[in-house]
């Protein structure tokens, strides 16, 4: 496997969008994976959804546009009743489609509807 | 002849198992007694015993109840306090229900002979008791020496001067408040330290508080006599600038010429040779470096500062002061010293650029760049400009066996703490923290909680392996894998900031003013164990704040790593036990200054071997002009392991003697017709396991004849074991606290009891051999006090092996008098 530079991959328009709509709560995940023990689909996808939890913490959108976890999720919010630090990540999961969809547009309008929705926020 | 009286108790207990009429028939036969009476219970049914001590009809009492543990201090207590000539040694307690009517429950001839055993047992001893009195007065200074001026030091000093006694402090630094005035922030409470330093003062009333004095450029040379009356060399180095006078204008600043790199800031910035170290020093004076002051280095070069000066504060021709002082206590609290200030660790922490690349700080350099008051005014500011991207690499050094084997236990929280502040203050800066684990504990976990939310505070679990320069761009490129992920991973970093080990200060500058007695080094006197660490205390859990020298205490940074509330919270408890020291009244075996029971020798039989010496763990001892051991009753703390070292049984203790354990020994008829084995147990451990376990409902064999309760296994004499061997006893058994010296798990608090009685027992090998007696027959086992379970076994099992060696050849020649 590659080595991930953190620096180049931190997709911070992404990143700070993600955070003004979705709020930073999120962020107090410890990475203590009792969300993927109780995941009905963690033993298909591996890892899901704690390592989403870690690719968006640290802005590896790209990364995590390889990963199919934020369509798979069911929301049945397992995950967000169990979390010890209350940081929903069913609701993560759920605001990454979106977030994740401007990833996916190869026209690239979609980061121009980002900066634009930005700039209404300031 | 002493006229003894028995007291059997006639608790439902004993009665059950023991024809308890019978057996005062028994007793009133034994040689010396002239007494025997029940009592209800033996815990506070002592009517018929004061009549019969008010008739004169006994000197001495033996209570025959439960363990001595339950009763043993309170009766001494009862009858010292009710008749103020009589000796506590006189009293004694044969526990007659835990070792004869709980041990052999289901043998009532056999407990009825252990019975009256035990009682001819503690009959013996008592009669061979001295008379001492409650306590003894000592004369204490009420003074105490507090090494290191910083918030521990400080933090001692206003407690002890509350209590009324007299402080010196002795700073190395010209200014108090050591390195707390460096830092910028507090955590968990974001406030600045400068606060709690003026606060502290403030209640010290430093300014006219007549029982503090400080000396700051100070340094102690030499701490020597006992606990309660210390002699302390203190040298006081010149500061060229009377803090009398100054009035910190600083007009000598500005015309001073040198500049040298300023050590406050970590040399982030430069000062001059004549400067007030800070904003809020105290004392609020200016002070000369003499290594760089070019008139002090070469008279009659520069002299700018004289001609400013309008107070005529300025000296250059201040010599050193030395002093001596009279202390009751010496409290260390010398801190510790950052990790890369070691020549060690800056060349171990080279793989994470430290020292080859400029960006690379340490959490040190970090926190004046935050102050308020430093370098840039509390902006982190490198070459110009705030950094993008900030990397904080925990444990540099740390939890490495190969560079600091402990954790600091504070860095998480500081590195945390930094975080969030340069978060708040640069809110475009990127924060990359790699970490092994957080290890914020208790409260501070809502701190890492707090922490995590800030968007530009990203937390990586691994650990960085090496730091290295872009060539192109001039960015730093950290390595390590996040192992949550499973990937390697790198970050480019403006600014690389390193969470720095604490090392204590003393492995840096030793305490060359500590003098052992017997001639032993400040390591194996003061530091606990493993010693490698240069950590300061004796027992790491049960008196912590103590070192292994009476009246020497630690506190703050010198006992181990600790945030500032620890600090604080080490230094109060410090205080007190200084304080217990100089004030205590021997009503706990604490206060080892009081303590009547004090170490006694026999010049005619000592013959000057040394082992007394040697085997001390408390440095008690030293020579008298001809070459004779002279205990210090001030450093003893009553453990009797001289006693149990002396080849000549030359020494003893009012409560724990050759005579005591002999005459309980030599007084129970060894049997002819079966096994007899003797027991000796710590009365912290082992003793109070084999009281739980009788409780419980166990048993041991008949053929342990007595159990004798030792303050430490330390303190049995081979002599006793050999004569008790040549007596006709067919096996002895030690039951000690867990030993290893190296490796911190030992329990023995004198310290190493059970490995001086391994090697004695050891030594023990050719003289059994001579005697024809198999080295088996002696054995030392470990017992801890949750053991209560398997110590009954560890007897049964003794009892077995013993049996399959066959019995003692000794048996039944009436000998075992060598003692006498």
């Amino acid at each position: 496997m590659a080595v991930i530079d953190l620096t180049r991959g931190f997709d911070e328009e992404l990143y700070k969008y993600f955070i003004t709509k979705f709020g930073i709560d999120w962020k107090a995940c410890m990475q203590c994976a009792t969300c993927v023990s109780v995941c009905p689909l963690s033993d298909y996808c591996p890892g899901m959804p704690r390592i989403d939890m870690l690719l968006a913490g640290l802005g590896l959108f790209d990364e995590l546009a390889k990963r199919l976890d934020p369509w798979i999720c069911d929301q049945c919010m397992r995950c967000s009743q169990h979390c010890p630090r209350q940081a929903d990540p069913a609701k993560v999961l759920a605001a990454l489609r979106e977030v994740l969809t401007y990833k996916y547009d190869l026209t690239r309008l979609s980061k121009i509807a980002i900066k634009l929705k930005l700039r209404r926020k300031k | 002849m002493s006229k003894v009286g028995v007291y059997i108790c006639t608790c439902k207990a004993v009665t059950e198992v023991i024809d308890v009429n019978k057996l005062a028939e028994e007793v009133k036969k034994i040689e010396g007694v002239t007494s025997v009476k029940f009592i209800k219970n033996c815990m506070s049914d002592y009517g018929p015993i004061v009549e019969d001590i008010k008739a004169g009809n006994v000197e001495r009492i033996v209570i025959a109840g439960c363990s001595p543990r339950y009763i043993l201090d309170r009766a001494r207590e009862y009858f010292t306090q009710l008749f103020p000539d009589f000796s506590p040694l006189w009293v004694e307690v044969a526990p007659i229900r835990e070792h004869a009517a709980w041990a052999h429950r289901n043998d009532k001839a056999v407990a009825f002979e252990k019975a009256l055993n035990l009682i001819r047992a503690y009959v013996g001893r008592v009669k061979a008791a001295l008379k001492i009195p409650k306590e003894i007065e000592v004369e204490r200074v009420k003074r105490v020496l507090i090494i290191g001026g910083g918030i521990a030091g400080l933090t001692a000093a206003y407690d002890l001067a509350d209590m009324g006694i007299e402080v010196i402090l002795v700073e190395k630094r010209p200014y108090v408040g050591g390195k707390v005035v460096q830092w910028a922030r507090y955590f968990p409470k974001m406030c600045p330290p400068y606060c709690g330093i003026e606060f502290i003062l403030g209640r010290l009333r430093v300014r006219s508080n007549p029982l503090i004095k400080i000396y700051t450029n100070a340094e102690v040379l030499e701490v020597s006599g006992s606990p309660g009356k210390f002699k302390a060399k203190i040298r006081v180095n010149p500061r060229y600038v009377d803090p009398e006078k100054c009035t910190a204008c600083g007009k000598c600043t500005e015309v001073c010429p040198v500049e040298v790199p300023n050590e406050f800031d970590w040399g982030l910035s430069r000062r001059k040779a004549i400067y007030l170290p800070h904003e809020l020093a105290w004392p609020y004076a200016h002070v000369i470096d003499s290594n760089t002051c070019l008139e002090i280095q070469k008279p009659g070069s520069c002299g700018k500062c004289l001609q400013v000066c309008t107070q005529e504060a300025i000296n250059l021709k201040e010599q050193p002061k030395e002093f001596e002082v009279e202390v009751g206590a010496v409290i260390i609290a010398t801190g510790f010293e950052m990790y890369t200030d070691t020549p060690e660790g800056r060349q171990q922490l080279e793989y994470l650029g430290f020292g080859k690349y400029p960006n690379v700080i340490t959490n040190a350099m970090m926190e004046r760049l935050l102050a308020p008051n430093g370098p840039t005014g509390g902006k982190v500011i490198v070459n110009g400009k705030v950094p993008k991207r900030i990397v904080f690499i925990q444990c540099a050094g740390q939890r490495d066996v190969t560079k600091v084997p402990y954790c600091s236990g504070i860095c998480c929280a500081i590195t945390l703490k930094q975080a969030m502040t340069i978060a708040e203050r640069h809110p475009d800066t990127q924060i990359y923290i790699f970490y092994i684990d957080v290890r914020t504990f208790g409260l501070y976990e809502l701190f890492y909680q707090q922490a995590s939310k800030y968007p530009n505070i990203f937390l990586i679990r691994g650990r960085a392996w090496k730091v290295e320069q872009d060539p192109a761009t001039g960015e730093l490129i950290v390595h390590a894998e996040d192992t949550i992920l499973g990937q390697k991973v790198t970050v480019r970093a403006d600014l690389v900031v390193l969470a720095v080990a604490m090392v204590p200060s003393l492995k840096i500058s030793p305490p060359a003013w500590y003098k052992s007695g017997a001639g032993r080094s400040w390591e194996v006197e003061l530091l606990q164990i493993p010693r490698h660490q240069y950590f300061v205390e004796s027992d790491y859990i049960c008196f912590p704040m103590e070192t292994k020298r009476t009246g020497i205490y630690a506190c703050g940074c010198a006992m181990w790593p600790m945030d500032v509330q620890s600090t604080v919270t080490s230094a109060h408890a410090a205080a007190m036990r200084a304080a217990s020291l100089l004030l205590g009244k021997a009503r706990t075996e604490y206060s080892y200054l009081t303590d009547p029971n004090q170490i006694t020798i026999d010049v005619v039989k000592c013959t000057q071997c040394k082992r007394c010496t040697e085997e001390c763990p408390f440095d008690a001892y030293s020579y008298d002009e001809r070459g004779y051991p002279k205990p210090d009753p001030l450093k003893c703390r009553r453990c009797g392991i001289c006693v149990g070292a002396c080849p000549a049984v030359a020494l003893s203790l009012p409560y724990h003697n050759t005579d005591l354990v002999m005459n309980m020994i030599k007084n129970i008829p060894v049997p002819t017709d079966k096994f007899a084995i003797l027991v000796f147990a710590c009365v912290n451990d082992a003793y109070a396991a084999l009281d739980i376990a009788l409780r419980k409902g166990g048993t041991y064999p008949p053929e342990i004849m007595l159990v004798i309760p030792v303050p430490c296994i330390g303190s049995v004499n081979m002599r006793w074991v050999a004569d008790a061997l040549s007596l006709g006893f067919d096996g002895i058994l030690l039951l000690g606290c867990r030993s290893g010296e190296s490796t911190a798990t030992e329990q023995c608090h004198f310290i190493r009891g059970p490995d001086l009685e391994r090697v004695r027992i050891e030594n023990l090998r050719e003289t059994l051999q001579r005697m024809a007696i198999e080295i088996e027959r002696v054995r030392l086992v470990e017992v801890t006090l949750e053991d209560y379970d398997k110590v009954l076994d560890i007897l049964r099992n003794f009892v077995e092996e013993v049996k399959k060696i066959g019995p003692n050849p000794f048996k039944g020649f009436g000998g075992g008098y060598a003692y006498f």
